[in-house]
């Protein structure tokens, strides 16, 4: 599996997609955060575009694994003779490196803002809390892009899974079904009512990792390739 | 066991009611080239993504160097390098980026390959272009190049020569038998340029829709094919001996039938028909015959499908 990681990140070193990508999240997320900073901290401000800049990821996804099913790039993993599962995990574990990443290192960079200009405080706490629920968002486009395998249909699910999460999140009672989606566990911190005992929202993103990690390599593992 | 590279048993591949490959078996020994012809959707494409395991049977049994079972076809594809159809490339990286990509994937040690092998196909002058402005032929040929690149024991090439002019066809023609001499690459090579398989393959496998018409040795096609005279006789035996104590030639061949095909005479068809008749021999056919390559393939396939 190293092999698959190394031609990974060999690719994302030399692909100018993956940072286009990361750089256009980073400059719209910094668009939008000035909205907020009013009483609201940097890491706040920062933590609220994250479930609406979903569509970067799903780019991303388009980019690192519906792209390279189209081009059959993945399929020359697998005539190479390598495992399915390696390749899979290879890719995922890179594309979750750089989707995941972006999400951070915007918040790392955002915070630091507000320390230097307003001297807020990094919560490194609630960031290695939310890494969970990063990870579960990144992974619902993953999880189309391995099941659809292309782009066409990867960025039509991706787009119909964008606008329903969009419509969910402006309804009255999103606070109480944030608790039960990865990309409401960002909107709770936002509005700073995440609950004292933070085990269940744990446990809620692990199962979300586990299920759509399962049924990504299900729909990779026996899969005819075109 | 190794003499035998590729064996499948009864393969089947069903997509919803339809079989792209039906009740498959073949065999393709070691060290020979194996022209794969058939028509569009003949099921030349199914049978090498079964093979590289882009896709599984429906049904049947594939065998790589003797070894079945996932995880062994897994570890004998190490031994295979295959381009099918168009090859897959990053448009933003330069062949040598492409290739290095390859090496990693494939866990080659040797950084040096990669321009060897670059030399091998012509492409090492490339230097930093793009592949996106790579004219076809030169994809292609980084295609092979990639296919090559872990020195396999056994190539499948599908469709290898579109898009080359006909220079790019002599150089890949002229590889391919290379790599087939020289280092005893076992080669499978699909394509629908008959005339091409003809000059580069040993052997040759006939598919229509999704069977096996026919497996064929070069020496066979060229006996098939070759011009001869064909005598229909119910005496074979007499007509025998007038072509050899009176025309004196042994040059001729009795078939299981008891037609006999005899190559010498060919622009002479009154002396062949003047002995036989002398001799009171009733002859119920005599004409010319033998096939062009074209038409000897289409008649296979033309057959299969009544």
């Amino acid at each position: 599996m190293s092999r698959i990681i190394k031609a990974e990140l060999y690719k994302i070193l030399h692909s100018p997609a993956p940072w286009g990508i990361a750089a256009g999240y980073f400059i719209l997320v910094s668009i939008l955060v000035p909205d907020h900073s009013g009483d609201v901290s940097f890491f706040r401000s920062s933590l609220y575009p994250i479930p609406f800049m979903i569509f970067m990821q799903i780019a991303l996804a388009l980019s690192m694994i519906g792209n390279e099913f189209d081009q059959r790039m993945l399929q020359g993993y697998v005539a190479s003779g390598n495992k399915r599962f390696h390749i899979f995990l290879g890719k995922l574990l890179v594309y979750l490196l750089i989707s995941t990443g972006m999400i951070v290192v915007t918040l790392l960079i955002h915070s630091l803002y507000g320390l230097i200009t307003r001297g807020e405080a990094i919560p490194f706490g609630t960031i290695l809390f939310l890494l969970p629920s990063f990870v579960g968002i990144c992974m619902i486009p993953a999880f189309l892009a391995f099941v659809f395998k292309d782009i066409g249909r990867t960025l039509g699910s991706g787009l119909i899974f964008y606008l329903i999460m969009i419509v969910s999140l402006n309804n009255a009672s999103i606070s109480d079904k944030s608790v039960y989606l990865p990309f409401g566990h960002s909107l709770l911190a936002y509005k700073d009512i995440l609950p004292s005992d933070l085990s269940g929202l744990l446990l809620i993103d692990a199962v979300w990792i586990i299920v759509l990690f399962a049924g990504s390599f299900l729909a990779f593992r026996r899969s005819d390739l075109k | 066991m190794d003499s035998i590279v590729m064996e499948v048993k009864g393969i089947t591949k069903k997509y919803r009611d339809h079989a792209a490959l039906d009740n498959v078996s073949l065999k393709l020994e070691k060290g020979k080239i194996y022209g794969f012809i058939g028509q569009n959707g003949a099921g030349k494409t199914t049978l090498i993504r079964l093979i590289t395991g882009l896709a599984f049977p429906t049904s049947g049994e594939i065998y790589l160097w003797g070894k079945t079972g996932d995880a062994q076809l897994q570890q004998q594809r190490k031994r295979i390098g295959s381009l099918i159809e168009s090859p897959a490339l990053y448009p933003y990286m330069t062949a040598y980026q492409n290739m290095e990509v390859q090496r990693i994937q494939k866990g080659i040690p040797d950084k040096s390959i990669i321009d060897k092998t670059l030399e091998l196909v012509g492409l090492s002058d490339t230097g930093k272009k793009k592949v996106r402005n790579f004219s076809l032929g030169m994809r292609q040929r980084l295609g092979i190049a990639i296919a090559l690149l872990n020195a396999p024991e056994f190539l499948i090439l599908d469709e290898p020569i579109n898009g080359l002019d006909p220079v790019g066809i002599k150089e890949v023609r002229n590889l391919i038998k290379k790599l087939n001499k020289e280092y005893g690459m076992t080669i499978l090579i699909s394509s629908h340029i008959l005339e091409e398989l003809y000059n580069t393959a040993t052997d040759f496998v006939i598919i229509d829709k999704g069977r096996i018409v026919e497996e064929i040795s070069e020496d066979e096609l060229n006996e098939k094919c070759k011009q001869h005279i064909e005598i229909k006789t119910p005496s074979s035996e007499k007509a025998i001996m007038v072509l050899q104590q009176k025309l004196s030639t042994d040059n001729f061949k009795v078939m299981p039938d008891g037609t006999i095909q005899l190559y010498d005479f060919l622009d002479d068809l009154e002396k062949v028909a003047g002995a036989l008749a002398e001799d009171k021999i009733l002859v119920t056919g005599l004409s010319i015959t033998g096939d062009s390559l074209e038409d000897y393939f289409l008649g296979k396939i033309g057959g299969a499908a009544k």
